[in-house]
C-alpha cells in the first residue's frame, strides 16, 4: 500500500513539470526522474529516490524557467509535499525491510505524514504571503553569489552527514547501539 | 543508548540544498517553496529530545529441551513514553528455525502501553544458546533521528542430541555382575532354564525336575541362568566430519550415540563414554538416569578438533574401559586413526562393534546433483563398502547405518534374540 502510494507520488512528480512544459528536455528529464524513483520504489532505496527527486526538481527549475512573474504557489506546494511523502514513504519501507510491522506503527507514521504536508502547505502560505519581497533588493548581480550558497549548503550537508555517521550500524552488526 | 542522525538524512539533506540552489540559480520562488515540505521533517529530526524510555523482559518456555523440540519465546514491552517505532531484532543461532512468528517487529506504543512479542523457534541441532540479547531501536516520526541500545537478559537453553527409541540394540558377548537383562552363563536364581544335573543336598525342591527324576530314576535339578547386566562403552570419533551442521556426519554419529546410550540405559547397563579425536574426553561408566544426562551433556559439547596427534587408548584408565566391556566404535570412518584405535581394542580382547555412519549421503546431500559429483559418490561408496568388508573379514562386528533410514534398521543385524546366538559367554 506504501510502496502504491510512493508510486503515485513520483508519478505526479515526474509528470507535474512535463505538463507545465512538454518539451524534450524536460521529458527526457522526466523518463530519468522516473527510472530513478521507480527503481528507489522498489528495491526500497532511499538514495535512489532522493536522486530522482532531485532530477525532478531540476525538471521543474527548467519548466519554470520560461514561466513570467506569476507565482505558481498550489504547483510549488503540492510538488514539495510530493516529493518530500515519496521520501519519506521510501525511507520507511527501507528501515522496516524484513520486520513485521504492527498496524499501528503504520497508522502514526501517517498521522506524521499528513500533518508534516499540512504544516508545510501553512508555512509555504504564509512564507508566500509575508515573503513576497523575498527578491526584492537583491540585484542581479548578487545571484551567483547566491548560487555558490546554495552550492556550500549541498557541499555542507555531504559533509555534516558523514561527519554525524549517517549510517547506524545494522541490525546484527555488533554491540556499539548501547 | 545512543542517538545519531539515521542514514536517510544525507540524501535528504542534499535534496534540500539542491532545491534551494535551483531556486536561488533561477530565480525562482517555487522552488525555494519546494524546499519547504522537505525542510521539516529534518528541522524535526534535529532538535534537542528526551531519550524514549521503554522497559523490556524476555522469557522463554524452557531451557533444556531436545532436538526437534520447540521453544516459545515471549517479550513484553512496557512503554514509558511515547515510541512512534519501536524495532527489535532478535539475531538466532544457525542451530535454531523460525517456525511462528518473526525475529524482527516493530510496534508504536503510547506512553504506559503495554504489548507482548511471541515467537517460536525450532531446535534444529544440539548446542546451548543464550536467547535475551535484543537489538532495540527506536526511529522518530521522521524517520530521520534513531535511538538505539542492546538490551541484555540472556538466558541459556540447552538443546540435548534426540534420544530415539531403540528397541533392539547388539548385545554385549560377556556380562558383568550386577543385575540386569542378558541371561549370563552362570548359573544361580535366574528364569531361564540351563541344564539339568543329578540332585545334591542343599538344592531347593521346587528345582526338582520331576520328568527327568521319574524317567531316570534319581532326583535331577534344573538350574537356571543368572540375568546380569554389562558395561557399554560409546566410542565417539571427533577426528573429521562433513556436512555441515545440523546434519553434519559428527550431528548424525552424536545422535545415534545418545541413542545407543539410552536404550542400553534403559536394560539397566553401565554406560560410559570416550570421545575419540584431537582430545580424548570421557565419561566413566555407570547406570541410572543421571548418566544418560552426563552422556548427553558430552555429547551436547562435541566437536572436531583436528590435530595430527594420534590419541593412545592406553592413556584411558581400566575404570572408564572396564574389562570384558562392549566396545561400540560409532564413526564415519574419515580418519584411519580411529580404526587403529579400535584395532587396538580387538587386539587388546574387548567385545568390539563398529557402527559406521555413512558420509557418503550425508556428503550427497549437501552437494549438487551433477554427474560427476554422482560418479565420484558411487566411487566413494564402492570403495567404503570394499574397507568395511575387508574389517568383517578381519573378525570386526560391522554395522552401516545410512542417514535416511531409521538407526534401528542398521541395529537389525546384531539384536537377535539370545537363544539364536547362544548364551553370553
Amino acid at each position: 500500500m506504501i510502496r502504491a502510494t510512493a508510486g503515485l507520488l513520483a508519478l505526479f512528480a515526474v509528470g507535474y513539470p512535463l505538463g507545465l512544459m512538454p518539451t524534450a528536455a524536460t521529458g527526457l528529464l522526466s523518463l530519468l526522474a522516473g527510472t530513478f524513483c521507480a527503481a528507489g520504489i522498489i528495491g526500497s532505496f532511499p538514495s535512489l529516490v532522493a536522486l530522482g527527486a532531485g532530477v525532478a526538481m531540476l525538471e521543474y527549475a527548467l519548466a519554470l524557467l520560461p514561466a513570467s512573474g506569476s507565482l505558481d504557489l498550489v504547483g510549488a506546494l503540492a510538488f514539495g509535499v510530493a516529493l518530500s511523502l515519496l521520501v519519506q514513504m521510501v525511507n520507511f519501507e527501507a528501515r522496516f525491510r524484513g520486520a513485521v510491522v504492527e498496524s499501528q506503527v503504520v497508522r502514526e507514521h501517517v498521522r506524521s505524514w499528513m500533518e508534516t504536508g499540512a504544516a508545510a502547505v501553512i508555512l509555504g502560505v504564509i512564507l508566500a504571503v509575508v515573503g513576497d519581497g523575498l527578491m526584492i533588493g537583491l540585484p542581479p548581480t548578487a545571484y551567483p553569489a547566491l548560487a555558490a550558497l546554495g552550492a556550500v549548503l549541498v557541499f555542507g550537508g555531504l559533509v555534516g552527514g558523514m561527519i554525524r555517521g549517517a549510517g547506524p550500524p545494522g541490525f546484527g552488526r555488533g554491540e556499539d547501539g548501547q | 543508548m545512543s542517538s545519531r542522525i539515521g542514514p536517510a538524512a544525507l540524501p535528504w539533506l542534499t535534496l534540500i540544498g539542491v532545491a534551494l540552489f535551483l531556486g536561488f540559480l533561477s530565480g525562482r520562488p517555487e522552488l525555494i517553496l519546494v524546499a519547504v515540505p522537505l525542510c521539516l521533517p529534518f528541522l524535526r529530526a534535529v532538535r534537542p529530545v528526551a531519550r524514549p524510555d521503554y522497559r523490556l523482559t524476555h522469557s522463554v518456555s524452557s531451557t533444556r529441551l531436545f532436538e526437534g523440540e520447540r521453544l516459545a519465546v515471549t517479550v513484553q514491552i512496557v512503554a514509558g513514553s511515547h515510541l512512534p517505532a519501536i524495532e527489535l531484532l532478535e539475531p538466532l543461532p544457525p542451530s535454531v528455525r523460525l517456525v511462528s512468528g518473526a525475529n524482527r517487529v516493530a510496534f508504536a506504543l503510547r506512553p504506559g502501553q503495554e504489548t507482548h512479542w511471541h515467537y517460536e523457534l525450532e531446535c534444529v541441532g544440539r548446542g546451548r544458546f543464550t536467547p535475551g540479547n535484543l537489538f532495540v531501536r527506536v526511529w522518530e516520526e521522521s524517520g530521520l533521528r534513531v535511538h538505539e541500545s542492546f538490551h541484555r537478559e540472556p538466558t541459556a537453553v540447552t538443546v540435548y542430541p534426540c534420544v530415539a527409541p531403540l528397541r533392539r540394540v547388539p548385545r554385549p558377548r560377556r556380562t558383568q555382575t550386577a543385575a540386569g537383562d542378558y541371561v549370563s552363563p552362570a548359573f544361580g536364581e535366574g528364569l531361564e532354564p540351563g541344564e539339568i544335573r543329578p540332585f545334591a543336598p542343599g538344592d531347593r525342591v521346587k528345582h526338582v525336575n520331576w520328568r527327568a527324576s521319574l524317567r531316570l530314576g534319581k532326583l535331577y535339578v534344573t538350574q537356571q541362568h543368572l540375568e546380569r547386566n554389562a558395561d557399554i562403552v560409546l566410542m565417539l570419533d571427533t577426528l573429521a566430519q562433513v556436512g555441515s551442521p545440523p546434519a553434519s556426519s559428527l550431528d548424525l554419529c552424536v545422535g545415534a550415540a545418545s541413542s545407543l546410550a539410552g536404550a542400553y540405559l534403559a536394560r539397566k547397563d553401565r554406560v560410559g563414554l570416550i570421545e575419540y579425536g584431537g582430545v580424548l574426553r570421557w565419561v566413566r561408566p555407570a547406570s541410572g538416569r543421571p548418566q544418560l544426562e552426563r552422556i548427553l551433556d558430552a555429547l551436547l559439547t562435541a566437536q572436531v578438533f583436528f590435530s595430527y596427534v594420534t590419541q593412545n587408548l592406553a592413556m584411558v584408565p581400566p575404570r572408564v574401559l572396564p574389562p570384558h566391556a562392549l566396545v561400540i566404535g560409532v564413526s564415519p570412518l574419515l580418519d584411519a586413526r580411529f580404526l587403529t584405535a579400535l584395532g587396538d581394542l580387538v587386539n587388546r580382547g574387548f567385545d568390539v562393534v563398529l557402527l559406521s555412519v555413512s558420509p557418503v549421503d550425508v556428503t550427497r546431500t549437501s552437494l549438487a546433483c551433477s554427474p560427476v559429483e554422482e560418479l565420484a559418490c558411487r566411487l566413494w561408496s564402492l570403495e567404503r563398502q570394499e574397507q568395511l568388508a575387508d574389517l568383517r573379514r578381519r573378525g570386526l562386528r560391522v554395522l552401516e547405518w545410512h542417514p535416511g533410514q531409521p538407526l534401528e534398521l542398521a541395529l537389525e543385524g546384531f539384536a537377535r534374540p539370545w537363544r539364536q546366538r547362544g548364551v553370553a559367554a
